[in-house]
């Protein structure tokens, strides 16, 4: 009779807690997201913690990993300019437009490349 | 100008004195045995004593010169690498000088050398100096200036004495600005080290951490290296991430 009562208290607990973390970003959800966008390079990982972060209420999290799993599937063209566009970014004087240009990257997911620039752009005098 | 004073005490001669030259003060010591019965005591250097003791001081007066010729080098030497931490070309250059002559195996300039390497030994330089951004304005366009030099070792001796006023990112930029860095400048480098300080270089350059100045300073290389890769372009050499972003 009391290990059923157990189990539903248990269940209960576990259900209570989850729940209470729905679309919160917590600092574990925070350290595994900040992971996967700096050195996560596996498309279709990402997409898996994408839809676990959707089912969590992190709408904006999961969005993020897609776009950063759609960098590679982009078409010939796009990556060639990206590439262009990112060399040149970091042969340039231009403190404006390589800060423009991180910010592009952050926002379609390439952080390594966002932050590379950041750091270019720290050093230039 | 000269002055000095002396005592012969157990035996001994002793001159202790200071040379005022162009450059500063330049003190010195100097000590040698005297002929037995010589009284103890101070010695006036301007009158004349014993035949023996007469060929002593002369023996001294050799040796003094000597002494404060070592001691001018040295002090010179000094002021060169303060100079040179300040971004003065013109320090630089002599140092370079020195560098290039000492390896010619010329005899002062292996003097020169050795004082050098020993008061940058000694007096590390420090992140508390308060230069200032325009100093480090300067420092940063001599850092520029420097690696177009055209030998690996001149680049090197530059990258020593100005690299550690500089922070990461910007010491990156320049050296990345400046020649390829290639194997043959990473040896020209270490040969400025130590053998333990140039393992330590070695360790930084290849990504693992030793906490040292020599291990920053190869931190600072790779990371250099890194963004002239970047530039042409080899993303996959050198970031797997930015390699993966790019699409590469």
């Amino acid at each position: 009779m009391l290990v059923p009562i157990a189990i539903a208290a248990t269940t209960l607990v576990i259900y209570k807690v989850v729940t209470s973390k729905k679309g919160e970003l917590t600092a574990e959800r925070q350290k595994v997201y900040d992971t996967a966008m700096v050195s996560l390079a596996d498309p279709a990982k990402l997409r898996d913690l994408a839809e676990a972060f959707d089912k969590e209420g992190l709408a904006y999290e999961a969005d993020m990993l897609r776009k950063r799993a759609a960098l590679r599937e982009q078409p010939e063209e796009q990556k060639v300019a990206r590439k262009k566009v990112f060399q040149d970014a970091l042969k340039s004087t231009n403190k404006t437009g390589i800060a423009a240009v991180a910010n592009a990257f952050e926002k379609e997911g390439a952080l390594g490349a966002a932050q590379q620039l950041r750091e270019y752009l720290a050093g230039l005098m | 100008m000269i002055k000095a004073s002396a005592y012969v005490k157990q035996g001994r001669l002793i001159i202790i004195g200071v040379a005022q030259l162009r450059i500063g003060p330049v003190p010195f010591t100097y000590d040698c045995v005297v002929p037995e019965g010589t009284p103890e005591g101070p010695l006036d250097l301007n009158q004349k004593g014993s035949e023996t003791l007469e060929q002593c001081l002369t023996d001294a007066e050799k040796g003094i010169r000597k002494r404060i010729q070592k001691g001018a080098i040295k002090v010179g030497a000094e002021n060169l690498v303060l100079r040179a931490r300040q971004g003065d070309q013109n320090a630089l250059a002599m140092l370079m000088a020195i560098r290039k002559n000492a390896k010619a195996k010329v005899p002062k300039a292996l003097v020169a050398f050795k004082a050098v390497k020993e008061y940058i030994e000694d007096h590390p330089p420090t992140e508390d100096v308060r230069f200032g951004y325009e100093i480090k304005k300067n420092m940063s366009l001599a850092l520029a200036k420097h690696v177009e030099a055209d030998t690996p070792m001149h680049y090197a001796l530059g990258v020593l004495t100005i690299l550690p006023h500089l922070d990461v990112n910007r010491s990156t930029v320049l050296l990345a600005d400046g020649p390829l860095i290639t194997k043959n400048l990473i040896d020209a480098i270490c040969k400025n080290f130590s053998i333990r300080q140039s393992e330590q270089f070695i360790a930084g350059f290849s990504g693992k951490y030793v906490a040292s100045k020599p291990c920053q300073l190869g931190h600072v290389f790779r990371k250099a290296k890194e963004l002239q890769a970047l530039r042409k372009g080899a993303f996959h050499l050198c970031n797997p991430i930015i390699s993966y972003e790019l699409g590469v």
